[in-house]
């Protein structure tokens, strides 16, 4: 195939990895970082609850 | 952990970005000879992503496997959680591949799909480790999840072997880079092969390195939140 024709798939292929692999680690960054937060808070109530 | 994860990223980033530049700037472009007229076959640069995901979905699944055994061996819970994330980021890397590979297939050969061994023995693959999904929120009881999904995750990593030996084993026209005549490209496209391929394997150890962490942090606050009642 042709460079012309070729551009879009070669577009397409690439954006799909990007894109992709760029929601994942948005998405699972997120959800570590709230984790985080619910964990320092769990774990002063649970300090509070032992005292 | 969590330096490690970082320098990983930093790592990955720095190879991926190298990658698509010796990809579209250093690596030649291919050329055929059709009908009397010469064709540079520009969506051949679509093969320098498509390889490294590829080998990272198949390094995932075995990992995953790997991790399985462990937990059936050691029954730690850690395994389980390494294993888990490793098939995820596995079947992660496996759409990516399938989506990479059936552009190509359309670019080239004009159908998105084809019935040689590769694309069916890799769809086979992915259809399987659908299954591991399924499986794992089927089963409410966590011991019985984590023992089932690990011997799941080591049964179905069996296809691996037979995907990545399928087309060097059965006549097929997908391209066959390497094989017991050794590899067949050019020194140049090879690096711009190779690049990606470490740095998707430096991401992919990241990914893992993350998604490991957000189980056992989960897992610390499910625990928290039963022990103060909700």
């Amino acid at each position: 195939m042709q460079l012309k024709q070729a551009v879009p798939y070669v577009v397409a292929a690439y954006m799909g990895i990007w894109v992709v692999l760029f929601v994942y680690m948005f998405i699972v960054n997120n959800r570590l970082s709230r984790l985080k937060k619910e964990l320092s808070v769990l774990s002063k109530a649970f300090e509070k609850k032992g005292e | 952990m969590e330096k490690a994860t970082k320098l990983l990223f930093a790592i990955a980033a720095i190879l991926l970005l190298a990658g698509l530049a010796l990809a579209f700037f250093v690596a030649p472009q291919i050329v055929i000879q059709k009908n009397g007229q010469y064709l540079s076959v520009f969506s051949q640069k679509i093969f320098y992503f498509h390889v490294p995901v590829a080998w990272t979905s198949l390094l995932a699944f075995i990992v995953g496997a790997v991790f399985g055994a462990l937990f059936l061996t050691k029954k730690e819970r850690r395994y389980d959680f390494l294993s888990f994330a490793s098939v995820e980021l596995g079947f992660l890397f496996g759409v990516l591949v399938m989506w990479s590979g059936d552009i190509w297939t359309r670019s080239e050969w004009g159908t998105w799909w084809e019935w040689e061994p590769r694309l069916t023995t890799y769809l086979i693959l992915m259809l399987l480790y659908s299954g591991y999904f399924v499986l794992r929120s089927a089963v409410s009881e966590e011991s019985s999840k984590a023992r089932l999904s690990a011997a799941y995750s080591v049964i179905a990593s069996v296809t691996v072997p037979f995907t990545f030996f399928a087309i060097r084993i059965i006549p097929s026209v997908h391209p066959v880079v390497l094989s017991m005549d050794g590899v067949a490209m050019e020194p140049t496209m090879l690096v711009a092969m190779l690049v990606p391929v470490f740095g998707m394997t430096c991401l992919y150890i990241a990914l893992l390195l993350m998604r490991y962490q957000t189980l056992l942090i989960g897992e610390e606050v499910d625990y928290l939140k039963n022990e103060l009642g909700g």
